[in-house]
C-alpha cells in the first residue's frame, strides 16, 4: 500500500467518482469530470478509434452477439455482492491464436451501442500481436503498457474515444519484455478499480492473447470476474482447450460455470442454435 | 431420432470438410503412387489350349444301354484328372529341371503355385474345355500349356486303356469263378440223382407227359371211331364213359390216396358202368379192329400213368432238392449276367477305347501369345481414383478424429462441462472478400477432380493396347489427310 501511494495517477480521469478515502488513488482537482470528457480533454486532439466488425451477415451476427451480451449482463446482475472478482471485468481469451478473440471483442462492443445504462472500455492486452489496436487504428498510440510502466502517464492519456458512442478503447502500447510483470503490478489493479468505481455502469472487456501463447493472459484472468473462452469450429483442438483451461484453473482461480463460459465461433449460419428471424 | 442421426452425420461431414486439404493431398499422393504402380505392372500373357470331348457320339448313343458309360469329357473330370500332383509335378519338372533336386516342400510349393495359376474353364458346356495359363513371360505361358496338353493326352489314353483292360480282367476272373461254381452245383445235383434214383427227376418231364396225354386222346378217338364203324353205336357211349372215368381215376390217384372220397365215388361209378356195359349185348362181338384200338388205348393210358407218376419223397430230401435247384438257378443267372457284362465292356472299349479317335480332339493348339491379355489398366486406374478419393476422405476423417476438433456447440459443452453462451456465425455476405475465398475453395476442388480424370484418361491411353491401336489408326488417318 505504501508503495502504491508513491505511484499516484498523474492524469485524473474520473475525479468526481474516485473515492477519496482510498489513499492509494490520488485525485487531482484539475482533471475532467468523467470518461466522456476524454474526447475534449484539455485541448489535446486525440485520435478516435473505430469499431468495425468484420463483413458478416449483419443482422444475423448482431443477434448472435446480443445473445452473448444478454448472458454477460445477467451474470453481472446475478453476481453476489461479496464476489472477490468483479464480474464487470470480462476477459476474452482462447486456447490458441486466430480463433476470433478480437472479433468477438469488437462484436460484443458493438452490441452495447443501444445499452443506455452501460459504457464499454475495450483493453487490448494481447501484447504479442495487438490486433485490437491495429483494427481500431490505434497502433503506436500510448497504451496500457506505457501507462503501467510510466507513472507520468495518466489514465486519460491511454483511454481513447471511438466511433461508437459509449465505447472506449485502451490500446496495447509499445511492446516491452517486462509486460508480464507490468500486468501483475498494483497499478493494473488500480486501473481496473478506477474504471469500475463510481455510479456509472462500465464494462471492461479485455482482449488478451491466447492462454497457451501468452503468460500475461493468466495474470489478467486473475482480475476477471468473467472469462469468455472462444473456441473456433473445426479449428480448436480438444487437447489445447483442456490444457488452457487447466492452466487457468491452476493459476487464476477456480474454473467453474459461474465464471467461465465458452463462445463457439466461426459457425455457419444454419447450425446456430439461436433462431431469431433474420429481419429482426 | 432420424433428425439426431442426420445431425450427427452432418457433424462428421463438417469434420471431414475441416481437413479437406489433408483429403486432397492424401488423394493425390495415393493416386500418383497407385498410378505409378499400375503403369509399372508387367504385361500378362495368356496362353491357352482348347480340347473337345464329345459327351455323346453316335456310337456311344447306340451303345448307351449296354456300355458302361464313362464320362471322360466333363470339365470337372478334366480338372480333377489333369491337375493332380503327379501330372503337375511332371510339368513342373519339365519346366524347371532343377526341381527334382529340391526339397519336397519346395517341390510342393512349386506344384501349388502352378495349380493356382492354371485355369480350367468349360466353354459353352457342349464338351469344349479350355485351360489357360497366364504369365509375364509369353514363352513360359506357352510352354506350360503345351506340356499340360501333352500330359492330358497321354494320361487320358493311359487311363482309358488301363480302365478297360482292368475291367476285362476282372470280368474274366469272375466268369471263371462262376463257371466253376456252376459246375460244382451240377455235380451235386447229379450226385443227388444217383442217390435217390432216376425216378427222382428234378425237372418235371412235362414234354413226355403232354406227349403221353395226346397219345391217350388219339387212341381214345381211334377206339371210338372203331366202335362206331363196328356198328355198336349203343355201346359206344358207355365205353367212352368208362374210358373217361378210368382217365379221371388215374388223374386223381396222382394226387390222392384210394381213400379219398372222389376216388371212391369214381371207382363205384366205374364199377356200375362196367356192369352195365357187360349186361349189354354185342359186347363180346368185338371186331379185331376194336380190340386193337382198345389195346392201344390201354397202352397209352399206362404210359400216361407212368409219366405222371410222382414218388413221395421225405421232406428233408425234398428240401435239399429245392435248395440245390435254387442255388443252381442263382449261379446260372449270375453267370449269364457276367457274360452280358463282358460283352458290354468290349462294346465300351470299342466306343471309348484308346485307339478310338472320336474320344477327344484338340481344337486349339497353344501358341505363344503375341499381345498381352492384361492387366486391365484403365479399369485399375479408375479403381485407383476411387480408392484415392476414399483414402483421402478416410485420412481427413482420421485426422479429425485424432486431433479432436469441435464442429457443434453440443460437443463443446459435453467435453468441458462449461456453458456455451453463444455461437457466432460467420456466414459471409456476397459483397465481401471472404466469398472469394470460398469460391476459390470450390474452384480448387473442381480443378483437382479434372486433373485426376485427365490423368486417368492419359495414362489409360498410353497403357491400353486397344486404345493405342485406335489412337494410332486415327492419327494415321489424320496424318494422311494432312499430306493430301
Amino acid at each position: 500500500m505504501g508503495q502504491m501511494s508513491k505511484v499516484p495517477f498523474t492524469g485524473k480521469v474520473f475525479p468526481a467518482e474516485i473515492s477519496v478515502d482510498d489513499d492509494t488513488v490520488l485525485v487531482p482537482a484539475n482533471t475532467v469530470s468523467n470518461l466522456e470528457k476524454v474526447e475534449e480533454r484539455g485541448g489535446v486532439v486525440k485520435r478516435v478509434g473505430s469499431v468495425v466488425t468484420p463483413h458478416f451477415d449483419e443482422s444475423r451476427t448482431r443477434e448472435d452477439f446480443r445473445v452473448v451480451k444478454r448472458h454477460i449482463l445477467s451474470r453481472i446482475d446475478n453476481a453476489p455482492a461479496d464476489k472477490a472478482k468483479d464480474p464487470r471485468t470480462i476477459l476474452i481469451t482462447s486456447a490458441s491464436p486466430r480463433e476470433g478473440k478480437t472479433t468477438v471483442t469488437l462484436g460484443l462492443a458493438m452490441s452495447f451501442i443501444f445499452e443506455r445504462d452501460y459504457s464499454v472500455i475495450l483493453i487490448d492486452a494481447d501484447m504479442r500481436s495487438p490486433e485490437l489496436s491495429r483494427r481500431m487504428g490505434l497502433s503506436g498510440e500510448l497504451g496500457l503498457l506505457d501507462f503501467l510502466e510510466n507513472e507520468e502517464i495518466g489514465i486519460e492519456d491511454i483511454v481513447y474515444p471511438t466511433s461508437v458512442k459509449g465505447v472506449y478503447a485502451v490500446p496495447a502500447g509499445l511492446p516491452r519484455i517486462t509486460a508480464p510483470e507490468l500486468i501483475t503490478s498494483e497499478r493494473m489493479t488500480q486501473l481496473l478499480k478506477t474504471f469500475h468505481d463510481g455510479s456509472q455502469k462500465r464494462i471492461v472487456i479485455i482482449d488478451s492473447g491466447s492462454v497457451l501463447a501468452c503468460s500475461e493472459t493468466i495474470s489478467l484472468a486473475g482480475y476477471a470476474g468473467q472469462i469468455m473462452f472462444v473456441a473456433a469450429k473445426g479449428q480448436t483442438r480438444r487437447k489445447d482447450i483442456d490444457e488452457g483451461l487447466g492452466i487457468l484453473h491452476r493459476q487464476a482461480g477456480p474454473i467453474d460455470e459461474s465464471r467461465v463460459a465458452m463462445v463457439f465461433n466461426k459457425t455457419d449460419h444454419s447450425r446456430s442454435p439461436v433462431r431469431y428471424s433474420r429481419n429482426s | 431420432m432420424v433428425g439426431t442421426v442426420l445431425s450427427l452425420l452432418y457433424d462428421e461431414m463438417v469434420r471431414i470438410w475441416c481437413y479437406r486439404w489433408t483429403a486432397i493431398i492424401t488423394a493425390i499422393v495415393l493416386f500418383v503412387a497407385g498410378a505409378a504402380y499400375i503403369v509399372r505392372m508387367p504385361d500378362n500373357y495368356d496362353a491357352w489350349a482348347q480340347i473337345y470331348v464329345p459327351r455323346q457320339t453316335s456310337l456311344s448313343a447306340a451303345a448307351a444301354n449296354v456300355s458302361l458309360g464313362a464320362e471322360y469329357g466333363g470339365t470337372y473330370v478334366v480338372q480333377k484328372t489333369l491337375l493332380n500332383d503327379q501330372n503337375l509335378g511332371k510339368v513342373a519338372e519339365q519346366l524347371n529341371p532343377t526341381l527334382s533336386r529340391l526339397t519336397p516342400a519346395a517341390r510342393q510349393a512349386a506344384i501349388l503355385s502352378l495349380r493356382n495359376k492354371i485355369e480350367v474353364v468349360p466353354d459353352g458346356g457342349d464338351g469344349f474345355t479350355e485351360f489357360h495359363y497366364t504369365a509375364t513371360n509369353p514363352v513360359k505361358a506357352y510352354n506350360v500349356v503345351r506340356l499340360l496338353l501333352a500330359q492330358f493326352v497321354s494320361s487320358t489314353q493311359d487311363r482309358a486303356q488301363r480302365d478297360f483292360s482292368q475291367a476285362d480282367v476282372f470280368l474274366d476272373s469272375q466268369i471263371a469263378i462262376y463257371q466253376r461254381k456252376l459246375n460244382e452245383s451240377q455235380a451235386k445235383i447229379a450226385a443227388f440223382h444217383a442217390r435217390y434214383g432216376d425216378s427222382a427227376a428234378l425237372a418235371t418231364d412235362t414234354a413226355e407227359e403232354a406227349d403221353a396225354a395226346s397219345d391217350v386222346e388219339n387212341a381214345r378217338a381211334a377206339y371210338t371211331a372203331a366202335l362206331a364203324r363196328d356198328g355198336a353205336g349203343a355201346a359206344s357211349p358207355a365205353q367212352g364213359q368208362i374210358a373217361a372215368l378210368e382217365d379221371r381215376i388215374a388223374a386223381l390217384r396222382l394226387q390222392y390216396t384210394d381213400q379219398y372220397p372222389d376216388v371212391i365215388a369214381a371207382r363205384q361209378q366205374l364199377a356200375q358202368l362196367q356192369q352195365r356195359a357187360a349186361a349189354q349185348p354185342g359186347r363180346s362181338g368185338d371186331t379185331s379192329a376194336v380190340a386193337a384200338a382198345r389195346g392201344q388205348l390201354a397202352a397209352a393210358q399206362a404210359r400216361l400213368r407212368r409219366a405222371r407218376f410222382r414218388p413221395t419223397l421225405p421232406p428233408q430230401i425234398a428240401a435239399q432238392e429245392a435248395d440245390l435247384k435254387r442255388t443252381d438257378d442263382m449261379l446260372r443267372n449270375a453267370y449269364q449276367e457276367l457274360l452280358a457284362r463282358r460283352e458290354a465292356a468290349q462294346m465300351s472299349l470299342a466306343v471309348y477305347g484308346a485307339n478310338n479317335s472320336s474320344k477327344f480332339q484338340v481344337t486349339n493348339q497353344p501358341t505363344i501369345p503375341a499381345t498381352p491379355s492384361g492387366p486391365n489398366r484403365p479399369l485399375l486406374l479408375l479403381l485407383a481414383v476411387v480408392a484415392a478419393i476414399a483414402g483421402g476422405i478416410g485420412a481427413a476423417y482420421l485426422r479429425g478424429a485424432i486431433t479432436g476438433v469441435f464442429v457443434a456447440p453440443r460437443e463443446l459443452e459435453e467435453a468441458f462441462q462449461l456453458p456455451v453462451i453463444g455461437t457466432i456465425s460467420w456466414e459471409q455476405t456476397w459483397h465481401t472478400g471472404e466469398v472469394v475465398q470460398g469460391s476459390r475453395n470450390i474452384a480448387v476442388f473442381v480443378t483437382f477432380g479434372i486433373i485426376l480424370l485427365v490423368a486417368t484418361v492419359l495414362v489409360s491411353v498410353s497403357t491400353s493396347p486397344w486404345l493405342q491401336a485406335i489412337f494410332q489408326q486415327y492419327s494415321t488417318t489424320l496424318f494422311q489427310g494432312f499430306v493430301k
